[in-house]
């Protein structure tokens, strides 16, 4: 059993990745100053025996994964077999680092210069432990071609277990361009992952520590998802297979069609649910079998396990609503009841609008305009009427078609139910623009007039308002038109606040379906349930823990992988990280209400 | 060694040593002007003569509301004062030496075709426009809009307060308003015609009469406080006393007044006080 | 006497400006000396709490609401329990408010007066009377005055104009000028050009500092003297003004506009010129003309405000307000350079290195702490008396408002105890650090 080492530090530092390349101790895998030996715990008290591990000498980098105590019976060709069927795998060679001298064992065991020596790489190190808790790095051989006597050296002292599990890196992408020392050894640590769980027949360190028993349990978990995910990958790959086929590829392509099928809320998601099921598609067809162990193309495997669930969970859902909807003939229901509550909706309508046109709570209105606005508005609600009679006829198969669309996933459902009600309510929008563009031109010239009664005029070249002198007639007319246009601003202000009301509900209520439909699509399935289930296994950084200095001896830090929260699980592997439109801030939306500004509905893409 | 008003050596003096010499620069009341009551008497009849044509707009206003005054009469008397006014307009200017350009003559006309469309066009608006306004607030509007155009009239002098254009704005609002409360349009476009021809003409009347002759000048102004007067008595004799008890204040107590106050004047001039350029170049204009 | 101060202004770094480096270079050599130094000022941004400038000069950055030009909106009490805490855990004894905009200099000042500390107030800038926002200022200024015991004012014409606007006794005003940093402003020969004479202008572009006068003297000039260049650095408002002057006349490579300037880099630009111009309407000293000295230039300037005492003749030449003054004025100043007849930069230097150095301004400074300390304390009524005389007007209003911070600070006395206030051990001065191995 590997002991712990002393706690007894003088500081502990918390860093994340991006943190420590900062500090400059560790800067981006480049030429460097000092010497990094990564040794992982249960080597520190070992006996003596030789390195095994993966280095390189530019980096100035030295990853020692377990020592090979040298028995009686240990021959050149074992060691040689336990490299080699190591070094097929990638770029990450294994070999004999060097030599690891234990003083204070008992009796003290001298490395024997055997034939295992001579694996011995060019650079090798000699690392000593005596009676302090850090042992003595002397670079033998070729290295002091690469570090001189001065160069700092640093160990690094970690556990295999940890790092093993830790398979999802949640790392920030973009300083994915930079990767550290720390990104390299553990790649390549990861990329020995077997040597770590074979029962090989000779003595090594690692097989003695009960830790890295549990190091399998990721692959474990993945495994039965992965199939699942490969059947589902075989099945959409011969429908898109079909639909390549055909002529209608060539009309996809097409920019305009694809900008006007997008417009509708329905469109733009299936056109979304289609991008990812291409996606995971892709990725199926380019890499199939083959894992990686660079974290980048984890995280892609990642991405597409979330996307991949995301969709299932989609029709699931949607196939779920459908069934109970017609099971239980509420589309029927829905159409008759529709009809009498489009009618019960105008009737109330027309009412709010003899109530405006009459005097309304007392406001000051101004009867002419009054009049005129209430009848033209009366008027428009006709229109609306006699178009809903029109639709009466084919409204059940409408509803049953968007039940039906639930086939293609519950998000879709409920983008074709947004459409639908926008279209239901067109009516309220074009009375919103109506009101809000007459306010506006209003307020504008209010606006403008009142710079005139003072005296000033906008300079549009200084961009700043400017004292003007007007003739008599400019001044005589300015007056009168801005009188007037202050009188009637209470009228058109109370139709724009009524019909803005109106328009503010039916955008809530979209809005809470888009709400609804962007969570579907964006929420990260697989990864909340990996987090959930084996929160180890997924790394949100490291942590450093400096031992205590010694003298002469190299600067010792213990490092530690910190698991992710779920918050940040939830952020990072969120399926849509680009285009999304900010929402509005409260004052921006209060300003532009204020002024009659145009307010467009919330996270769509509609003008 | 005597104390010198210097910084850069050290004298010997203490640092809070006050010398003799302190506050030597300090000019006082350097700019003031001595006023002449008589003078300052005949000068306070600009803002009588305005304050009355105010008073003879309201008293119009409020016959032609009763009915006693017909509009038909009303822009009958208005056109034709318009057109003594502008022979006695030429006259002075006659008199001044000026000569009357034909360009001028087609400004006027071209102006006075402008106004008369806009408002026969704009007067069916006008007249039913603060139909659901209450009677009081529109009489309150009037009277602020009246003493804000009394407040920034230009009656001559340059002070940072004087807005000409801002005080036409303000009578002519006001008088909008008073125009809003009439019954027809007919009534509505007299009495905007009326305030455009008080309120824009009359004073380029009265300013050219003053340059004139002063003698002309104050007939003029005592002709106009006695209509005003009379004429406001016929409606209410309170408010024809207070108006002339206004007239009073501001023709005779008001200079009195403010030859009092001269005395109290305290200007402090000094080396502390940021210069005015002396001598303005051309090149300052271009801004 | 060691003397724990504090001062107190709205201006100090991260801005930087005449009085923000004022109040920083008199308490640095304050430390010097061996008192205690403290600064009260608004929060930066972010930059908010306590901070440490050179030699442990701590900066108290408080998060108060910045209303308008720098300045904090003046609450009058809502100041009171933190200045309060900070003025007793620091054993404040003297609190030193800079410049007259700034409202919080004023509030601390009548805090620590109601505290009964004493309190000394420096004034930079000079004042009109006549318009508006004057006459209010100084009604502020005369009832913020009536309870300070000492005034610093950088000139005697500065003297003159505070005494007047804030009905001040002339000997409870000290008058202990500016100074300049010689270290930092010394000449470069290297850099002087016989081929022609550089003119340099540095100053906000508004029209305080006479930008008007300027621009008409840039194109005479210009078109007399073939070899005269000028060089402006500064931005504002009127920068518009001068880029149509040089459009007009043609002179763009005669003329060169560097725009803003920051702090480090003027000595850099000072030093390229021959001749320092300033056109100013107003100032109080004018730091700028004997940055501009202490670089071995040439000075021309206005004869306006405090400016004449400040340098002695043989190295200024001063003009009257008016472009044709000031124009003889740069002629002579351009012919002295021309046939060299002028005092070397080397000497220049020399005579402005001893003539205005913060050592002395802070020893003048102690000088006038020295004095407020020995001043007797006063009590409530002392207060009231002083502030009933101090005309500035509105009796019942100016005693609402002494008794209510009066009354407040009692309130604070009992609800936060000064048993309960930690106070900061005094500061042993350290031997420098050696540096790590």
């Amino acid at each position: 059993m590997s002991q712990s080492i002393s706690s007894t530090d003088i500081t502990s530092l918390h860093m994340t990745c991006d943190k420590v390349v900062k500090l400059g101790i560790f800067s981006p895998a480049g030429p460097t100053q000092n010497m990094k030996v990564f040794i992982p715990r249960c080597c520190l008290n070992a006996d003596s025996g030789w390195l095994v591990g993966w280095q390189d000498e530019d980096l100035k980098i030295v990853c020692i994964f377990s020592v090979l105590h040298p028995t009686s019976g240990l021959k050149i060709s074992d060691a040689r077999n336990l490299l080699q069927s190591e070094s097929e795998r990638g770029a990450y060679k294994l070999g004999i680092l060097g030599k690891w001298v234990n003083t204070t064992e008992n009796p003290v065991q001298e490395v024997p210069s055997n034939s295992v020596s001579n694996l011995l790489q060019d650079c090798w190190v000699e690392l000593i432990k005596d009676d302090t808790d850090i042992p003595h790095v002397d670079p033998q051989g070729n290295w002091n071609n690469h570090v001189t006597q001065n160069d700092p050296r640093i160990l690094i002292v970690y556990d295999q277990a940890h790092i093993l599990k830790s398979a999802f890196q949640v790392v920030d992408l973009i300083n994915t361009a930079n990767q550290s020392d720390f990104d390299v050894a553990f790649s390549a640590l990861r990329c020995h992952r077997c040597f770590f769980e074979e029962q090989s027949g000779l003595q090594l360190t690692h097989s003695k520590s009960a830790n890295n028993k549990r190091a399998s349990v990721t692959s474990r978990i993945l495994a039965p998802i992965w199939t699942l995910l490969c059947l589902i990958q075989l099945a959409a790959r011969t429908i898109v297979k079909i639909c390549r086929s055909s002529c209608l590829s060539r009309i996809y392509q097409n920019e305009v069609f694809c900008s006007v099928v997008q417009y509708p809320t329905v469109g733009s998601q299936v056109a979304l649910r289609l991008g990812h099921l291409s996606t995971v598609i892709r990725y199926g067809e380019t890499s199939v079998g083959t894992k990686g162990s660079n974290h980048n193309s984890q995280h892609y495997r990642g991405r597409v396990c979330d996307l991949a669930l995301s969709l299932v969970l989609d029709v699931l859902l949607g196939v779920a609503v459908f069934l109970f909807l017609s099971k239980g003939n509420y589309t029927k229901t829905l159409a008759t009841n529709l009809i009498p509550f489009a009618d019960y909706v105008a009737s109330e309508l027309q009412a709010l609008l003899h109530w405006l046109m009459g005097a309304p709570a007392g406001l000051k209105l101004n009867r002419p305009l009054d009049e005129f606005l209430g009848r033209f508005f009366l008027y428009h609600i006709q229109l609306w009427i006699g178009y809903l009679y029109i639709l009466r006829p084919y409204l059940e198969l409408i509803t049953w078609c968007i039940g039906l669309s639930g086939c293609l996933g519950m998000s879709v459902l409920l983008a074709l139910a947004s459409d639908t009600l926008s279209m239901l309510t067109f009516h309220i929008y074009c009375f919103y623009v109506y009101a809000a563009r007459l306010y506006r031109l209003q307020l504008y010239g209010l606006g403008s007039l009142w710079r005139l009664f003072t005296g000033k005029k906008w300079n549009p070249l200084r961009q700043r308002v400017d004292s003007c002198q007007y003739n008599v007639d400019q001044l005589f007319l300015g007056t009168l038109l801005f009188t007037i246009l202050l009188f009637l601003l209470p009228t058109t202000a109370l139709y724009y606040v009524v019909f803005t009301a109106f328009r503010m509900a039916v955008l809530i209520l979209q809005g809470v379906l888009t709400k609804v439909i962007t969570t579907i699509s964006s929420f990260p399935l697989f990864s909340v349930l990996l987090q959930l289930c084996n929160g180890e296994s997924m790394a949100g950084g490291i942590t450093f823990q400096v031992l205590p200095q010694v003298e002469d001896r190299p600067l010792c830090l213990s490092v530690q992988v910190v698991p992710v929260t779920m918050a940040t699980v939830l952020e990072r592997h969120s399926l849509q990280q680009t285009g999304q439109e900010e929402l509005t801030s409260w004052s921006m939306l209060g300003r532009k209400l204020l002024t009659g500004d145009l307010i467009y509905p919330w996270g769509g893409n509609k003008p | 060694m005597p104390w010198r008003k210097v910084l850069y050596e050290d004298q010997g003096y203490p640092d809070n040593y006050v010398d003799s010499s302190f506050l030597e620069q300090m000019q006082k009341n350097l700019n003031t002007r001595s006023y002449d009551y008589w003078n300052t008497v005949y000068e306070s009849g600009a803002v009588t003569d305005h304050i009355s044509a105010t008073c003879l707009f309201v008293v119009t206003f409020v016959y032609l509301e009763a009915g006693v005054l017909s509009p038909k009469l009303l822009i009958l008397l208005t056109v034709a004062s318009c057109f003594l006014g502008y022979i006695a307009y030429a006259a002075c200017a006659v008199h001044l030496g000026e000569t009357v350009q034909k360009s001028h003559l087609w400004i006027v006309i071209r102006s006075a075709v402008v106004f008369l469309l806009f408002t026969f066009s704009l007067s069916p608006i006008l007249y039913t426009l603060t139909e659901s306004v209450s009677t009081d607030t529109i009489y309150a509007m009037t009277v602020f809009m009246f003493l804000g155009n009394i407040l920034v009239f230009d009656y001559g002098t340059t002070a940072a307060i004087v807005s000409e254009s801002m005080s036409f704005n303000l009578a002519m609002f006001g008088s909008m308003c008073l125009a809003s409360r009439l019954t027809t349009v007919l009534h509505t476009f007299s009495i905007v015609s009326f305030a455009v021809e008080v309120f824009a003409l009359w004073p380029e009347l009265r300013r050219k009469v003053q340059a004139t002759h002063r003698g002309c000048k104050m007939g003029v102004s005592c002709g106009s406080v006695l209509a005003s007067v009379y004429a406001l008595w016929t409606v209410s004799t309170v408010a024809a006393v207070l108006l002339g008890s206004v007239h009073f204040v501001v023709t005779f107590l008001c200079p009195r007044w403010l030859i009092q106050l001269q005395p109290y004047k305290n200007n402090i001039q000094g080396p502390w006080d940021e210069v005015n350029i002396v001598d303005k170049m051309e090149v300052r204009k271009m801004l | 006497m060691v003397h724990h101060v504090c001062m107190v202004s709205d201006f100090f770094f991260p801005n930087t400006g005449g009085v923000e480096s004022h109040i920083y270079q008199l308490s640095q050599c304050l430390l010097q000396r061996g008192h205690k130094v403290v600064v009260i000022t608004h929060a930066y941004g972010r930059r908010t709490g306590v901070r440490y400038l050179t030699n442990n000069l701590k900066v108290y950055y408080l998060p108060l609401l910045v209303a308008y030009n720098q300045c904090i909106l003046p609450t009058l009490f809502a100041t009171l329990p933190i200045v309060r805490y900070i003025l007793l855990r620091e054993r404040i004894t003297i609190v030193h408010g800079h410049s007259a905009f700034s409202a919080l200099a004023h509030e601390a000042m009548f805090h620590a007066s109601t505290m009964g500390i004493s309190t000394v107030f420096t004034d930079h800038s000079l004042f009109g009377f006549a318009d508006a926002s004057s006459i209010i200022t100084n009604k502020i200024l005369k009832f913020s005055l009536a309870d300070v015991q000492h005034v610093i004012c950088v000139s005697h014409t500065s003297k003159e104009n505070t005494v007047l606007r804030a009905a001040l006794s002339p000997h409870k005003v000290y008058v202990v000028p500016n100074a300049v940093d010689s270290t930092v402003f010394t000449p470069d020969p290297s850099q002087q050009r016989s081929d022609r004479v550089t003119v340099v202008v540095m100053s906000r572009l508004v029209y305080r500092k006479g930008i008007d006068l300027l621009a008409g003297i840039i194109p005479e000039l210009c078109g007399r003297h073939p070899d005269v260049h000028f060089l402006i650095g500064g931005d504002g408002p009127k920068r518009i003004l001068l880029e149509e002057v040089r459009e007009q006349y043609q002179l763009h490579d005669r003329v060169q506009l560097l725009g803003s300037v920051s702090h480090e880099d003027v000595r850099d630009i000072l030093v390229q010129g021959d001749i320092f111009l300033n056109t100013s309407l107003t100032e109080a000293f004018c730091i700028a003309i004997v940055e501009a000295e202490s670089c071995g230039l040439q000075v021309v300037s206005t004869r306006i405000g405090g400016v004449p005492e400040v340098l002695p003749d043989e190295l200024i030449y001063l003009a009257e307000p008016s472009v044709a003054s000031l124009l003889v004025a740069l002629e002579t100043a351009v012919d002295d350079k021309r046939r060299g007849w002028t005092i070397s930069p080397r000497e220049r230097h020399e005579r402005i290195s001893t003539m205005y150095t913060w050592q002395d301004v802070a020893r003048r400074t102690e000088t006038v702490y020295d004095a407020t300390a020995e001043l007797p304390s006063s009590s409530l009524a002392d207060r009231i008396y002083r502030y009933s005389h101090s005309g500035s007007g509105w009796l019942l209003f100016v005693l609402l408002l002494v008794l209510g911070n009066y009354l407040f600070w009692q309130l604070l006395e009992i609800l936060v105890p000064r048993r309960n206030i930690e106070l900061v051990p005094s500061q042993v001065a350290k031997s420098p650090r050696r540096e790590p191995t």
